[in-house]
């Protein structure tokens, strides 16, 4: 298992790009929580989270970013999740966990978005 | 009131018969008998007496209710021709009152009748033809209630009736009323009789059904039927589950959307009477009745209501007093309803009250048979890792009586399990109060007893004690996993022998049928033993399953054997319900018992078996742990198996490490898989948890996914004490 990789790039007019490699567990969550943390109260307005590289995800990893989404919300913030579709992780294709965030399949989709 | 009786005119030659009188009035006499209708009667007898007596005006009136129902035939010769229009129906003023007043023949010259004290002369009536002269003769019942009248004017030959005149037109008379009265009999003991059997067809209809929409439905549509109705409706009070009251109503003859706008009808003084149950309101025409009108905010009927006019409402009271609701039918024409209408709607009500009553209490009875029945079933059967239970349970009828079979799974005081189905006999709360108590011994007596022999003779002993005595059978297993097999010790207090499928092919029935429990003081216990492993199945079931369709058709152990054998693969769920469809099926969807089934089997892991279990750090390296530990079988199970276990136990062991406290006890996972399933155990120190109520709901915020997560994906999973807290989940290989 590897520790997992945080990039964080500011795309200008608060949008943020957050991209995770690795696996996110109970071990680690906190430090994405943090990071997530810290760019919303450094003013993004759009935090876009790339699990694509994320091979495994627990509860932890997924409770992480749904307070993050929370957060965001209440200060007009969105956080938007990218990931392959079909691919992992595998706590995204649970029933109920799907309708969680809003999730797109690739950057540029996240971004190109409305309002998100 | 306007008058609504109606008249008719014939205009002919009328020419005094050659036959001679007497002829003339046998012939009258024979077409009379003949005729069909109160009409025919009127217009033969006109005519007859208009040619027999030779007068150049007859005029035939039937009375109902004054002249209010009345029938008139004129004839006139032609001489009268111009006066064919005047078919007014008679005011009833005049000399002719004397007539039916007084029930005797009135004869007049000219002088006469203008000198009468009754004459009132033509001036109320113009257009009336001249009036020389006067002869009548009323119609009388056999009674003597007058029944109308014939009037003569006019002879043919100029001259004054005469006293022979009068004996003809008495004769004519009797005849009339003798035809009136037999055709009016007949007709009415007609109407009688449609009207009753309307009514028993329409009672008959309501009496079986059960649901209240379809009783209220059919008597509005019957009522509507059978009544000159242009519409009807049924409004009727509802009771929800809240105990809250609101209204409904059903329709016929319009579409709901001719009443989809308005309102609720409310205690108005035009709807009031009927909602209080005060009685039956008909009115010829509603629109100028004083009670119209008077209530805010439409003042008579809502904007866009269907017209009118005839109103018919008839309460529809139980027989607590209370009204259910009430019957309502209209129509655009005025004094459409009759009194019989009115008899017949009132039939129709008191049949639907006794119907509502009845589906009130039928609905009742089905609410308490159900409470009931939930109570003496376990709501959920414990998760035992060692073993799969499946459980199935139907109560005859459609859920208005508490069943008399049960089940139950626990655990005894040596820690092995006690699996029990049992017959009750009888139906009701009888044997509801024998199934607890059947249920609580057994449960109660596990606390300290584990032998299956001893439970049940404490049972008999209970039962034997009981004030309502009722006697039950039942099997008991006492299950002890033992490696991956299953221990089974049975006893069957007559009941059917339950059925042991092998893996191999082939089943054994197994059980030495004891004694029913609650009928001797010593009862015959014998207890006998199998082993089942991995592969086999074990049924356990009430008769009601053998004999669902008893005495034509019975399912025999063989054929239950043969059912659960070609179910089983796909799960134990499968096998009980398949069995439970064989036997509904073979009594035609109504098996004459109530049944239940259980079948059960190791929950051992089968084929080729792959196991491993790892210590793993209290704290953050074990997720890495984990996943080091299952990688190992991926080439067994598959990427997305894998992954899916993983996720699951890293759930598990997060969640014992938030719960171990301050203990340094290292945390072991378990894995064992077959072909089959594969099973999951994660083993620490700690407080543990409750065994929530699946399914579990989706979490609502951020926390609590790791459950939620575990229950979705698992076949089953459970929290067991051992030394420590051990949760182990079940994942089926697809």
């Amino acid at each position: 298992m590897t520790e997992p990789e945080i990039t964080i790039e500011e795309l200008g007019d608060g949008v943020v790009i957050v991209g995770v490699a690795g696996d996110l567990t109970f071990a680690n969550a906190e430090r994405l929580a943090r990071e997530l943390h810290a760019a919303l109260d450094a003013g993004a307005v759009r935090l876009v989270v790339d699990v694509s590289d994320v091979g495994f995800m627990d509860s932890a990893g997924l409770a992480a970013l749904l307070r993050a989404a929370t957060t965001a919300r209440r200060s007009d913030a969105a956080v938007a999740l990218v990931h392959e579709p079909a691919g992992p992780p595998r706590i995204l294709h649970f029933k109920g966990v799907e309708q969680l965030m809003r999730m797109f399949g690739s950057r540029e989709q996240a971004l190109a978005a409305p309002g998100a | 009131m306007t008058a609504t009786g109606q008249a008719r005119v014939g205009v002919g030659p009328i020419t005094l018969p050659e036959q001679g009188a007497l002829r003339s009035l046998a012939d009258a006499a024979l077409k009379l008998s003949a005729a069909m209708g109160v009409d025919d009667v009127l217009e033969i007898v006109t005519e007859a007496a208009a040619n027999i007596v030779g007068a150049h005006q007859a005029v035939t009136s039937r009375l109902e209710d004054g002249w209010e129902k009345s029938s008139t035939y004129v004839a006139l010769s032609e001489r009268y021709e111009a006066y064919r229009d005047y078919a007014e129906v008679p005011k009833g003023l005049g000399v002719l009152n004397v007539v039916t007043e007084e029930n005797r023949p009135l004869r007049l010259t000219a002088e006469e009748l203008r000198a009468h004290p009754r004459f009132r002369g033509l001036r109320d009536a113009p257009g009336h033809p001249p009036l020389p002269d006067y002869l009548a003769a009323p119609l009388v019942a056999r009674d003597g209630s007058n029944l109308g009248l014939i009037q003569l004017s006019h002879k043919l030959d100029e001259s004054d009736f005469h006293e022979e005149d009068e004996a003809v037109l008495v004769q004519l008379a009797q005849m009339a009323s003798g035809a009136i009265e037999s055709i009016e009999l007949l007709a009415r003991e007609h109407a009688a009789r449609v009207r009753a059997e309307a009514l028993q067809r329409v009672g008959t209809a309501i009496s079986s059904r059960l649901e209240l929409h379809e009783i209220v439905q059919l008597a509005t549509d019957a009522a509507t039927e059978l009544t000159p109705a242009a519409f009807g409706s049924f409004f009727y009070n509802v009771i929800g589950g809240e105990g809250e009251a609101y209204m409904l109503y059903t329709l016929s003859g319009a579409p709901a959307s001719a009443f989809a706008g308005f309102p609720m009808p409310r205690k108005t003084q035009v709807f009031g009477p009927t909602f209080d149950g005060e009685g039956i309101v008909r009115v010829d025409d509603i629109t100028r009745d004083p009670r119209y009108g008077h209530n805010d905010p439409h003042a008579g009927m809502p904007r866009g209501h269907l017209p009118v006019r005839s109103y018919l409402a008839v309460p529809v009271c139980l027989s607590d007093g209370s009204v259910a609701g009430g019957l309502f039918f209209g129509h655009p024409d005025a004094a459409v309803f009759g009194a019989d209408h009115e008899e017949l709607v009132r039939g129709i009500a008191s049949q639907a009250a006794i119907a509502i009553e009845n589906a009130r209490l039928y609905e009742e009875r089905v609410r308490t048979a159900q409470t009931l029945q939930q109570a003496l079933l376990p709501p959920e059967l414990p998760q035992i890792p060692e073993i799969q239970i499946a459980t199935s349970y139907r109560a005859a009828g459609e859920g208005a009586e508490v069943g008399g079979d049960f089940y139950d799974v626990f655990r005894l005081a040596d820690g092995s399990w006690g699996v029990v189905v049992g017959d009750v006999c009888g139906k009701g709360p009888r044997a509801a109060t024998v199934t607890a108590l059947a249920r609580y011994t057994l449960r109660a007596h596990a606390l300290t007893e584990s032998e299956p022999q001893r439970l049940l003779a404490l049972l008999n002993d209970a039962l034997l004690r009981q004030q309502v005595r009722g006697f039950c059978t039942v099997a008991f297993a006492r299950v002890r996993p033992h490696g991956d097999d299953l221990h089974i010790e049975l006893v069957s207090a007559g009941h059917p022998p339950a059925i042991v499928l092998r893996k191999a092919g082939g089943h054994e029935e197994l059980g030495e049928i004891g004694t029913p429990l609650g009928v001797l003081d010593a009862p015959v216990l014998p207890p006998v033993h199998a082993t089942i492993t991995s592969g086999d199945l074990l049924v356990l079931h009430t008769d009601g399953v053998t004999e669902a369709a008893a005495p034509e058709r019975m399912l025999p152990a063989d054929e239950v054997a043969a059912l659960a054998r070609e179910a089983a693969p796909s799960g134990l769920t499968a096998v009980v319900e398949q069995l439970e469809r064989a036997a509904v099926q073979l009594a035609d969807g109504a098996p004459r018992d109530d049944m239940a089934i259980l079948a059960l089997r190791p929950a051992t892991p089968a084929g080729t078996v792959v196991e491993l279990t790892r210590q793993l750090t209290t704290g953050g390296a074990a997720a890495a742990e984990v996943a080091e530990a299952l990688v190992a079988l991926e080439p067994r199970l598959g990427p997305e198996l894998v992954a899916d276990l993983r996720l699951l136990a890293t759930e598990l062991v997060a969640n014992a490490i938030r719960h171990s406290g301050k203990s340094t006890r290292p945390i072991e996972l378990h894995v064992r898989a077959g072909d089959d399933l594969v099973r999951l155990g994660v083993e620490s120190d700690g407080r543990g948890f409750e065994m929530p109520s699946r399914p579990i709901p989706q979490p609502e915020g951020a926390g609590g996914w790791g459950l939620y997560l575990l229950d979705q994906r698992a076949t089953r999973w459970g929290v067991e004490r051992v030394d420590g807290i051990r949760v182990w989940a079940e994942l089926e290989v697809r």
